[in-house]
């Protein structure tokens, strides 16, 4: 299927959203047949600025962006990791404001869809409706990790768990990160697990030591992805990737 | 599928797919790495191509009894014995081996010989067979040792577990010895069993190797909310601990930390805290055997020494760490905060703590 190797624009949000529901052939197209803009930005954009308005919902087509909330003195907090497929604000179609901004963390390309499109959709297609909602109620879920990942797990089986995350949100668009880089700095990771870039620093080194990752100079991907989970007490659970098929075998035995 | 296949000219092409003899040698010739034929007494007295191009013994050696001249050293007197034997009771033979290769060094084979009869006279002749095992060997290693690792691991699990009963009963008598309402003593005694819990966690992510000092340090200090940055500095060469000292440690790091946060220079504003260390000699002039380790605090108003404080976490520091680490230690309740310095011997199982 050539057209889901290279995907155009929207087909990439069509194919997450078909990872956790079923949407008929209908749906499929209507969402494929959405207008949408393209977009190119250079690491450190903003896309959304916290307290604005949106009427847009981009849709990451390459690169990775992120979800931060800062607190009053400048400490900043990386709240979500959005990879490509991911839509960056479906949030903005049921509340007026933003509450955190979201930034690039690589370069980018986006698909921007106007709201007012998305809404019409919603409105007249219950499955797709629904699909949304998944959507966000899983990204919730992976809130939730997050907060017992930051919370409650050492250094070490927390950069573990994120690049595992990482993993298994990728293989969504076909990218595996155990044939490419991940392309987050240091101090980018320490932004996204509450640590220090020195405790980062080391806790990669200990990685590498254990055979989990594999470092070239600034470059960072997996070595050993069984050791890696074990070491993250990762179970693949809270990503619901397997939501769709549960769901028809659910349908059909009903 | 067809580069395996037989191709003679004795199948023939009608009647029968093929004779008997000819599925039998079809089959041996695949399975064997060669075919051989011995007179009644159990001599050989024929050649062996298959033999020769395997082991790489000439014809005059491979003659007589030489073939078992084939196999490893060690094995040779017990295959000639039994050889002997089933020879003279006219019983087969089926031993596994170490066969010379001709490339040199050696290779697991079965030897299969079995004795023909030829009509009622007896033996006529005997015919042997060997068939290259060496990958079933090697899996059989591999489990082995494998097996071996497991019951290593096992006993040492039960170790640990007797290990961290023991640990938490002395834990608990210690902590509600010290006169306090309940509350205090049940926060004091889960903040205890929390710290060991992360060390748990800690060691079952290195079960191959050390754990590293430094990071040890920061997963206590993080579990307690403090980080490195301008009123925490952190900072010495790699050090590698083993499981005994990573347990003691952990616990006196968290002993430390709890007395800072409630006390001391991660309470006090303007507090500091320092946290160095160093591989220095020890007393025999060994370099890199004695851990030096130093917790600084500053910046504290001077208060005399706390009577909590000097329950369970001192007990630690001044009787446990020298008593079981065999470690030299120091605190003091200074002008300014707690000074704690802890001289640990590292020997050598201790800097290169290996899987154990």
């Amino acid at each position: 299927m050539p057209p889901e190797l290279a995907p155009r624009g929207v087909d990439l949000l069509l194919r997450k959203l078909l990872y956790h529901s079923l949407l008929s052939t209908d749906d499929q197209d209507a969402i494929a047949a959405l207008p949408f803009t393209r977009r190119r930005l250079d690491p450190g954009s903003i896309i959304i600025r916290e307290g604005e308005r949106c009427d847009i919902c981009p849709i990451l087509l390459s690169g990775f962006a992120y979800r931060h909330k800062m607190t009053g003195d400048g400490g900043r907090q990386i709240v979500a990791l959005k990879l490509p497929g991911d839509p960056l604000d479906f949030q903005s179609l049921y509340l007026g404001r933003a509450d955190h901004t979201v930034q690039t963390l690589t370069s980018v390309e986006l698909a921007i869809v106007p709201n007012r499109e998305l809404e019409r959709l919603v409105m007249a297609r219950p499955s797709l409706a629904r699909a949304v909602v998944v959507d966000i109620v899983i990204e919730a879920s992976i809130g939730r990790e997050w907060l017992l990942n930051i919370g409650r797990r050492n250094a070490l089986a927390r950069l573990a768990h994120l690049i595992c995350e990482i993993h298994h949100r990728l293989a969504i668009s076909a990218t595996s990160l155990v044939e490419s880089d991940l392309p987050i700095t240091q101090e980018q990771l320490a932004d996204l697990l509450g640590l220090t870039p020195v405790h980062i620093n080391r806790t990669l080194k200990e990685l590498e030591r254990a055979g989990a990752i594999v470092r070239n100079g600034r470059r960072i991907r997996i070595g050993d992805l069984d050791r890696l989970c074990d070491l993250a007490d990762f179970s693949d659970l809270y990503l619901h990737a397997h939501e769709a098929a549960d769901d028809r075998s659910v349908r059909r035995g009903g | 599928m067809m580069r395996d296949a037989i191709i003679t000219k004795d199948v023939p092409d009608q009647g029968m797919p093929c004779k008997a003899e000819v599925c039998a040698k079809a089959l041996v010739d695949g399975l064997a790495q060669a075919v051989w034929e011995t007179d009644a007494r159990g001599i050989v007295v024929s050649d062996c191509p298959a033999w020769r191009r395997h082991t790489g013994q000439s014809l005059a050696e491979l003659l007589d009894h030489g073939w078992i001249a084939a196999l490893h050293p060690d094995e040779r007197r017990g295959v000639r014995r039994r050889w002997r034997t089933a020879v003279a009771r006219g019983r087969k033979l089926d031993i596994e081996a170490r066969l010379q290769t001709e490339g040199g060094g050696y290779r697991w084979s079965r030897l299969y010989i079995v004795p023909l009869r030829a009509g009622d006279d007896g033996i006529g002749k005997w015919v042997g067979m060997s068939i290259d095992i060496m990958a079933r060997k090697e899996a059989e290693q591999i489990l082995r040792q494998s097996e071996a690792r497991l019951r290593v691991l096992v006993s040492d699990l039960q170790h640990r577990v007797r290990n961290m009963a023991m640990v938490v009963r002395s834990v608990f008598s210690r902590t509600i010895r010290d006169e306090r309402p309940i509350e205090d003593i049940a926060e004091h005694f889960r903040g205890r069993l929390d710290s060991l819990a992360r060390t748990q966690v800690m060691l079952a992510q290195h079960q191959e190797g050390p754990v590293d000092l430094e990071n040890l340090i920061r997963d206590e200090l993080l579990g307690a909310g403090v980080q490195d940055g301008p009123l925490l500095s952190i900072g010495g060469p790699d050090v590698g601990l083993t499981p005994v000292q990573t347990e003691l440690l952990a616990l006196a790091f968290h002993e430390l930390t709890t007395n800072a946060l409630k006390y001391g220079a991660l309470r006090a504003p303007g507090g500091r805290l320092e946290i160095v260390w160093s591989m220095n000699a020890d007393a025999d002039g060994r370099e890199d055997t004695l851990l030096d380790f130093k917790w600084t605090e500053h910046g504290v108003p001077a208060i005399p020494v706390r009577p909590a404080y000097r329950g369970f976490g001192m007990d630690l520091i001044t009787d446990a760490l020298p008593h079981r680490l065999g470690a030299e230690t120091h605190i003091e309740f200074l002008g300014g905060g707690v000074h704690c310095s802890i001289s640990l011997p590292l020997s050598e199982q201790g800097g290169a703590a290996s899987a154990a």
